[in-house]
């Protein structure tokens, strides 16, 4: 009650003087009527659309003015202090709008302050920006097809020719209409008003190629016209010639899905299978390749058992030849689920709220100084109590070690308390 | 306004039930939200109705709103969801802060080894006998044991027993009494080896003091703060009114703190010579899990030195902590052993404000008149170099070097005392002497009575048999007559008897400087003391806030927790083990290391 009543004094307290200046001027705030101090509104952007390429390079913007009144005039500065005015407009309703342009070459700031008999508000803390860059870089003029000189063809990477190019700046070719950084396929800087462009390999299919330009301030729109080509595609007649394990590092594991890149006589738009048998007929799995390799996940191994396997590319066109013995994976089972435990820690700040236990593991031994290169689980104090228990089950075949530390904290107004590393342990899968 | 503000905010958070909460950092279910200024209080209310929370407090500027969030609504969620609004300035949680816990004990602003101010220590209305050192008074800010923060955490110690082996307690001390131990069997505050009874009153001091670092009763508005406010300290009384004890008192000492289940006993004591019984009683305190703190010793050599070793400091059982003695700058104080390989912490020794068991009185006999004498006794002045001393002398003619006594005669001399009111009494005297020895002797006897003590016949107590001769220089001696006379009435006499035999005649001797120094207990008297012993008990009070914050603990990890947390000193490098000084806050964070980690992979 002591507190209440102290509270209620000092509020009261508090209170005097804003009281006291308030019936000078009969000020006070209110609902959304018009009152005699001028508002200060908000100013946004609203044309060009923020976000939206190629936006810096438009000379002309519009602004607009919220949260007025009818009747005042809305002042528009470039400055945070609304001293320097650009242009004012007297309101008809709670917002205005502000046509500018062309504007000049600069990063603009935008702030807003209202007027009326009463005087003027004080400048919008809020602001609006736009950074106008110039001149935008020029899209082609033209876009065509000239090698192979008709569509469809066999040729995997077609020429095209494009013209009315600025020199120096940058000039690409998208097979998607927003030329989107991934289906660029061709890009060269620009020496000449009309340049050639080799497109990558492509897969079978049908395209639409569009451009666009680049300068240092940006890119262009992306290009309306656009130039059609089909590929229609090879049989593949060379089968892959390499396999390598990416994951697990090693066989024998236990790892079900083992990644293994596939390469060699693969072209972009191929499906490389897997197969563990010499005719390539059981598939283990597949993957579509953008490139000349390509890393294909096994369907799940259910049998334990060593895998010979075997590669094939595939098309539109059809099937490859089958390759040799590329590679072995002896799949062990299932992987093993490593149960870690330690003996409870006695102190109190590991055993309650914020405390817990770290368990660093590595293929190598386990250090104050490359922990940070090891994997980790964490466990926390529960609610109940902190658990000395911890299930590790992303270990392959080898030796892995281990240390625990604790760690705690002791109030709120210090850091966590990390224990010294335990002793190191260890286990070896077999 | 801001000032204003903030103690606004302060008493809120005061009148909230955070404290209930531990180891949060902010009250749950709300904000502190500050609006920009162009929000107006319509934009406010939309703000806080789209969020579905409500206002509880405005804090009388339009701009801040204490804020309550909807049920279920998480403080981090609530945070982004506020900061993405367009009124909203910035938003914090409703922070909690904690008072740093300082004890109302008068006296704690003196007490620097608990938080050094750089503030001047001095005796002043302590009503304590002994006064301040001036040498690095005052100190430095934060050379201290860091106990505030670790008052944060906790100040009871109470579950772990700290058994305090010394002179004893003045159980009636007002800042004491409520933080010692009784024996469970007796219903006394311990034990008292000296007097092999169970009344452990400190008749010197020590004790009390010691007792008082570890654990006068804090924040209760009465003489100092303890580094533990609430204890269990345990009395173990091994030393006497001198100041002295016995091997076979302090092993009994030990023995009954191990079998009583302390958990830390402090050892405040040293001696210069390995003592296997001492050593054994440790190592079984040892097996028991009790840690043994003990003082460094004041003789400012160094224990490692095979020539100057220091006991118990020197032991090696791994259960033995010794404590060297920090200035108020934290150097190494002049006096304070040390040694690399056996003195392990520093802690504060010098200016040590705490508890003392009552006053002390110095009555000086002139030694020219009341004293009852037979013939071959009389008073002389005699010179010493330029200072002419009054002397009780035998033969009456002394003169050190040409008359003799004579022989076969047994001759007395006693005066009665007034000592009423004391529970202790020392005697204190200088002889120079010249007897024939063994046959030609001088009884130092005391009674209880108004009578010749020296006379069979009362029974009296002999504290010294003199003989020989002391080379024609003075001897100072002292005795703890506290027990002999005891009790200390208005009839208390003391007395000599010089007795020769026919054979052999020599100078006699003289008896100057004649003092008795008693101790009337008081409850509310403080004192200041300097030494590793007052470094000890802070050490014992930490690791008893240890073993009492994480009660699992065992010897070893509160010791390793106590090293660990240690600060370093530049004073201590080369002159400790751990070359740092106590810190309590530091050794309540540490966490020792986790053992017994095994992998197993799951069938």
């Amino acid at each position: 009650m002591k507190i209440l009543f102290l509270l209620t004094l000092l509020t009261l307290v508090s209170c005097k003087p804003e009281t006291a200046i308030k019936s000078k001027g009969f000020s006070y705030e209110s609902s959304g009527i018009s009152t005699a101090a001028p508002t200060t509104g908000k100013v946004y952007l609203t044309s060009p659309i923020v976000g939206a390429q190629n936006y810096n390079f438009y000379p002309n913007i519009t602004l607009l003015v919220s949260n007025i009144v009818a009747g005042e005039t809305i002042n528009l500065y470039s400055d945070s202090k609304c001293l320097k005015l650009i242009t004012r407009i007297k309101s008809v309703s709670s917002s205005v709008e502000f046509n500018l342009g062309p504007i000049s070459v600069e990063n603009h700031k935008y702030y807003t302050n209202s007027s009326n008999i009463n005087g003027t508000s004080s400048c919008s803390v809020q602001f609006a920006t736009y950074n106008f860059q110039g001149i935008a870089p020029k899209i082609a003029q033209s876009i065509s097809l000239i090698s192979p000189l008709s569509s469809p063809g066999d040729i995997s990477t077609p020429t095209f020719r494009l013209t009315g190019l600025e020199t120096s700046e940058i000039v690409s070719l998208y097979t998607s209409s927003t030329c989107s950084l991934a289906s660029r396929v061709a890009t060269a800087l620009v020496i000449n008003s009309t340049m050639d462009l080799l497109s990558t390999p492509l897969a079978p299919g049908p395209y639409n190629f569009y451009t666009d330009s680049a300068t240092s301030t940006g890119n262009s729109t992306c290009s309306t016209i656009y130039a059609s080509y089909e590929y229609n595609g090879v049989l593949p007649t060379t089968p892959p010639t390499a396999m390598k394990l990416n994951y697990p590092s090693a066989s024998p594991n236990y790892i079900d899905q083992p990644k293994i890149l596939v390469s060699g006589g693969i072209v972009n738009g191929d499906t490389v299978k897997i197969y563990s048998d010499a005719t390539c007929t059981t598939l283990l799995g597949s993957a579509y390749s953008t490139s000349n390799n390509v890393e294909v996940t096994l369907n799940k191994l259910t049998t334990i058992q060593n895998y010979d396997l075997y590669a094939r590319d595939t098309n539109i066109k059809g099937a490859g030849p089958c390759s040799t013995k590329l590679l072995s994976y002896n799949y062990l089972g299932p992987v093993p689920t490593v149960a870690v435990s330690w003996n409870a820690s006695k102190e109190t700040i590991v055993n309650r709220d914020k405390g817990g236990y770290r368990v660093y593991y590595s293929e190598l031994p386990v250090t104050d100084a490359n922990r940070n290169k090891a994997k980790v689980k964490e466990v926390k104090f529960n609610g109940v109590s902190t658990p000395t228990t911890v299930d590790i089950t992303d270990l392959a075949v080898g030796t892995y070690y281990f240390r625990v530390y604790a760690f705690g904290k002791l109030d709120t107004q210090t850091t966590e308390s990390e224990s010294p590393a335990s002793d190191q342990f260890s286990i070896t899968l077999p | 306004m801001q000032r204003l503000l903030y103690l606004i905010l302060i008493i809120i958070l005061m009148s909230t039930n955070v404290w209930a909460k531990p180891g949060r950092r902010y009250v749950e279910g709300e904000l502190i939200v500050k609006y920009k200024v162009s929000a107006s209080s319509i934009s406010q209310k939309q703000t806080l109705q789209s969020q579905g929370a409500v206002n509880l407090k405005n804090f009388k500027r339009k701009n801040w709103a204490h804020v309550k969030l909807s049920k279920n609504q998480d403080v981090q969620s609530a945070m982004e969801s506020f900061k993405a609004d367009p009124n909203v300035e910035y938003v914090q949680p409703n922070y909690i802060y904690h008072a740093a816990l300082v004890p109302g004990d008068p006296y704690f602003n003196r007490q620097w080894g608990l938080k050094n101010s750089a503030q001047t220590i001095f005796n002043f209305g302590l009503g304590g006998p002994d006064i301040q050192e001036t040498s690095n008074n005052p100190g430095t800010v934060g050379f201290d044991i860091n106990a505030e923060r670790a008052w944060d955490n906790i100040t009871d110690c109470s579950s772990a027993v700290v058994a305090v082996l010394d002179s004893g307690v003045n159980y009636n001390q007002e800042d004491l009494t409520s933080n010692l131990w009784k024996d469970p069997a007796t219903g006394k505050y311990g034990y008292d080896f000296v007097d092999l009874d169970d009344d452990p009153m400190d008749l010197n001091g020590h004790g009390t003091h010691i007792t008082g670092i570890i654990g006068a009763i804090g924040d209760n508005s009465v003489g100092t703060a303890g580094v533990c406010w609430k204890a269990k300290i345990m009395t173990v009384r091994v030393l006497d009114a001198l100041g002295q004890g016995t091997t076979a008192d302090i092993v009994s000492g030990i023995n009954y703190a191990v079998s009583k289940g302390a958990k830390v006993i402090n050892l405040s004591l040293t001696g210069s010579n390995f003592d296997q019984a001492e050593s054994d009683a440790i190592t079984s305190a040892q097996s028991s899990g009790v840690l043994v703190v003990v003082a460094a010793g004041n003789d400012g050599v160094n224990v490692d030195d095979p020539a100057t070793p220091i006991y118990p400091c020197k032991f090696t059982q791994s259960n033995i902590l010794c404590v060297g003695a920090l200035s108020q700058n934290y150097t190494l104080t002049s006096y304070s052993n040390y040694g690399s390989n056996s003195v392990d912490i520093g802690a504060p020794g010098v200016n040590i404000v705490s508890t003392w068991p009552g006053n002390h009185n110095k009555f000086y006999d002139d030694l020219t008149t009341g004293w009852v004498k037979s013939s071959q006794w009389g008073y002389k002045q005699i010179t010493f170099g330029t200072s002419k001393v009054n002397a009780l002398v035998t033969p009456p003619t002394y003169d050190h070097n040409t008359k003799k006594y004579s022989n076969n005669k047994i001759d007395y001399i006693w005066k009665n005392f007034d000592l009423s009111g004391a529970i202790s009494a020392i005697l204190d005297f200088y002889i120079m002497y010249d007897s024939e020895f063994y046959n030609d002797y001088l009884l130092v006897m005391s009674s209880p009575k108004n009578v010749d003590p020296t006379d069979a016949a009362n029974k009296g107590t002999q504290h010294d048999d003199i003989s020989g001769s002391s080379n024609g220089s003075r001897e100072e001696r002292r005795y703890d007559i506290s027990s002999s006379i005891s009790p200390l009435t208005s009839s208390a006499s003391i007395g000599f008897r010089f007795t020769t035999d026919p054979s052999i005649s020599n100078f006699g001797m003289n008896i100057t400087n004649f003092s008795i120094t008693t101790l009337t207990p008081s409850s509310s008297v403080y004192n200041i003391q300097q030494g590793t012993s007052m470094s000890a008990p802070y050490v014992s009070a930490v690791a008893a806030m240890l073993f009492a914050f994480n009660p699992s603990y065992t010897y070893t990890e509160v010791r390793n927790a106590l090293i660990a947390g240690a600060k370093s000193q530049s004073s201590l490098i080369g002159k400790s083990t751990t070359a740092g000084s106590l810190d309590a806050y530091e050794a309540l964070r540490y966490i020792n290391k986790p053992s017994g980690g095994v992998a197993v992979k799951k069938p």
